[in-house]
């Protein structure tokens, strides 16, 4: 129940640094490799909040 | 100012008990709908600023048939309720349902220039720092693209203002610092206007339960300061009860109605036009 419509996509991009996102679709996150955050995707909603992301650990690589 | 976090915590507890309490949201909200007649305009994507349980969506998907509609709101049970709506649209759009972001109006998630129309009914003044916010939404906006939204004035709950004294309750913007902060935010033409409402409540009683069933006890501030004690409680409910006449309580809500939009860019004196390289996707 994480997938995300593609229309979102197209236009989503991170809330702070405004850069591109990569989609890991069986995360069900969306990531931002400049801020190192992982924004989670709930019922297929993005949660496009700082306070809610999960930071990505010094040893996780963003394929 | 407002405590964000306290706030979102409020909406996505008022998710359950909102539509019945929002009537006032849901008479603004078709208010600025039927403003939108006299602006033509073909938005390819129409975002709900603040979007609550999505009252108007249904409104806005059938005004801009051809738009695709993308809802925010910052408490995710607000959008998981709005699901039903959303099913339905995708039922008679055939298949293009609106699409639910939970985000922050001071930090939104969108490309630049990727929306043709911002709407935001009674939103706004849930922004803790309006300006940054109305920043983010010229970001946001395609050239050409239309902000339409309501939000509370300073007479707003003047009542309960009296009553708690005008520390505790929400210190909202004047429909002037608002014009002059769309000004600031590179919005041309700004058009204002504002109109007073009075609900009548039976009693304290009712206003506060309706305030507080519709998510809006955040409007009183400083609870760290005891807010919801026992005492304060008490004095507020007297003060508000030396205002009730024998019809009930009448409390005034403000309501401001901005439009502005978002320019070409200007040109510089020797004629000559300031091209901007945007990147993003098409409005
Ligand atoms: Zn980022």
């Amino acid at each position: 129940m994480s997938a995300i419509d593609p229309r979102l996509l197209e236009i989503l991009v991170c809330p702070l640094c405004k850069g591109p996102l990569v989609y890991r679709r069986e995360a069900g996150e969306l990531i931002c490799r400049a801020d190192r955050l992982a924004y989670p995707i709930k019922d297929g909603i993005p949660v496009m909040l700082e306070e809610d992301a999960r930071k990505l650990p010094p040893a996780e690589e963003v394929a | 100012m407002i405590d964000r976090s306290a706030a979102r915590r409020h909406f996505s507890r008022a998710a359950v008990t909102y539509p019945g309490a929002s009537r006032l949201e849901a008479e603004i909200g078709t208010r600025l709908i039927e403003r939108l007649d006299y602006v033509k305009l073909a938005p390819q994507r129409v975002l709900d600023l603040g979007c609550g349980p999505a009252r108007e969506t249904r409104a806005l998907a059938a005004r801009y048939a051809a738009a695709q509609l993308v809802l925010l709101d910052f408490a995710l049970p607000m959008l998981r309720d709005a699901r039903p709506a959303r099913g339905l649209l995708q039922r008679l759009g055939g298949g293009r349902a609106p699409l639910a972001v939970c985000g922050d109006f001071e930090q939104l998630p969108f490309a630049g220039a990727s929306l043709g129309l911002v709407y935001s009914n009674m939103a706004l003044h849930w922004a803790r720092q309006p300006l940054v916010a109305l920043r983010e939404l010229h970001r946001v906006l395609a050239v050409g693209g239309l902000l339409s939204f309501s939000t509370l004035g300073p007479d707003t709950l003047k009542e309960l203002r009296a009553a708690a004294g005008a520390s505790r309750v929400h210190a909202f913007h004047d429909m002037h610092d608002v014009g002059d902060m769309l000004l600031a935010a590179g919005f041309a033409a700004p058009v204002m206007d504002m109109e007073t409402v009075s609900l009548l409540y039976a009693d304290a009683r009712a206003l506060l339960a309706d305030l507080r069933a519709s998510g809006q006890t955040c409007a009183l501030e400083s609870r760290r300061r005891s807010l919801s004690g026992k005492a304060f409680a008490a004095a507020l409910r007297a003060g508000l009860e030396r205002q009730q006449q024998p019809s009930g309580l009448a409390v005034t809500f403000e309501v401001v109605y901005g439009h502005a939009w978002k320019a070409a860019p200007a040109r510089t004196p020797d004629g000559h036009a300031v091209v901007q390289f945007r990147r993003g996707a098409a409005p």
